[in-house]
């Protein structure tokens, strides 16, 4: 039985790892050629969906973050160059995900807000991919050319607030999307079985 | 360079690419510039012994034009201190820019680095090397089914785009394509763990 149970851990953690990992690889890298935006916070949703999903037939620790490695390695052979941004935000959605199905363990509430949180990752991630490639520097040049943009058009502080809050409520419209697509597609999967 | 022949050969620049990325890391974090300087050389020069080529500017020139743009131009848009063709620039944010574009181009430099020298095999050996042998099995198993599951998606893809066309289409029946790559993936771990435990795989 132990046997069993540890096969399955180590099968259908990759298989769902892969499935991920070639999400990211063929659509991710679709959306980043059409310079879709919040297409990171798209490709979590999608993820997050992946990993609820798949927590519902290996409910295990440390399943869901095996998935977000295998998918990191499967991101990694895709093609591009950096590719640092979505590997990070692969470990960093499944870290989230798994913390918050280990904490509250499967159900309704656990499996929308670990897709809610997966989704809003993409905030911090913005700047911490930032800060790796280009050093700390980059933000103070970022408000440098703000202020410059504002001076030229006119353009007062709240306008820039305004964005930021428009950023953060559409991640949080896609994380919610994404928790009740998870939710349905398990309901599905519980009448199959 | 990858050596097929001879997998784990360059397991000891495997370890020299963590040391160096690591310091890469370092020079993200720290607020010192000599520091960065110093591993700005260090690592091109380290990736430059083992193999020229990972020098090159990855992604191609158009790749690189926006950045290169955009980091250069900065200068001239922070509080002016000094004079360039009598053009008024920052000299602080100049060598921040230039700081910046270094690590972009260390960066590159790494990548290129990984993806030149190191090939599937020496993965399987480092993991057979270091006792990891279920992450060995779990790396193959990656390759496996990658392809069935590459295959498998882009037949999905195609049927549900001619059943749904437009875009409209295309998002109504959104939970019932992810359904759809999920059963059908269920069905490849189910047929595999069975062939594990046919085949008497120990973990």
């Amino acid at each position: 039985m132990k046997k069993i149970s540890e096969i399955k851990f180590l099968v259908y953690t990759t298989v769902f790892g892969v499935l991920w990992g070639v999400f990211e690889m063929f659509i991710g890298t679709y959306l980043h050629l059409l310079n879709v935006p919040l297409r990171g916070a798209f490709m979590a949703g999608a993820g997050s969906v992946i990993l609820c999903v798949s927590r519902f037939y290996v409910d295990k620790p440390g399943a869901t973050l095996a998935m977000g490695m295998v998918a990191a390695a499967v991101k990694m052979l895709s093609f591009g160059a950096f590719k640092l941004g979505p590997v990070g935000g692969i470990i960093i959605e499944s870290l989230i995900v798994e913390i918050v199905l280990t904490v509250f363990r499967l159900n309704l509430f656990s499996v929308f807000s670990a897709c809610l949180l997966a989704c809003l990752e993409g905030v911090p991630h913005f700047f911490a991919t930032n800060w790796i490639i280009y050093g700390g520097d980059i933000f103070g040049a970022y408000l440098d050319v703000l202020k410059k943009i504002s001076a030229i058009f006119g353009i007062k502080t709240e306008f820039y607030w305004k964005i930021i809050f428009l950023w953060v409520s559409a991640h949080l419209l896609i994380g919610s999307l994404a928790g009740l697509a998870a939710l349905s597609v398990m309901r599905k999967l519980k009448n199959e079985r | 360079m990858k050596d097929r022949r001879f997998p784990g050969s360059s397991s000891g620049w495997f370890f020299a690419g963590i040391l160096l990325s690591g310091f890469f890391l370092l020079t993200a974090f720290s607020g010192s510039a000599v520091l960065s300087v110093f591993f700005f050389f260090l690592i091109p020069a380290a990736v430059c012994f083992r193999n020229p080529s990972s020098l090159r500017f990855a992604g191609g020139i158009k790749f690189w034009i926006f950045p290169s743009v955009f980091i250069f131009a900065l200068p001239f848009l922070g509080s002016p201190d000094a004079e360039f063709l009598s053009f008024p620039y920052s000299s602080v944010r100049a060598s921040a820019s230039v700081l910046m574009w270094a690590h972009f181009y260390v960066f590159n430099c790494l990548v290129n680095f990984f993806s030149d020298n190191f090939s599937m095999g020496d993965f399987l050996y480092f993991f057979e090397k270091w006792k990891m042998r279920n992450a060995g099995i779990r790396f193959s198993l990656v390759l496996c089914a990658f392809k069935k599951i590459k295959y498998e998606a882009e037949e999905i893809f195609y049927f549900y785009r001619s059943a749904r066309p437009g875009p409209a289409g295309f998002v109504s029946g959104l939970p019932d394509l992810v359904y759809v790559f999920i059963r059908n993936s269920l069905k490849t771990a189910e047929q595999i763990t069975e062939l594990f435990l046919i085949r008497n795989v120990k973990l």
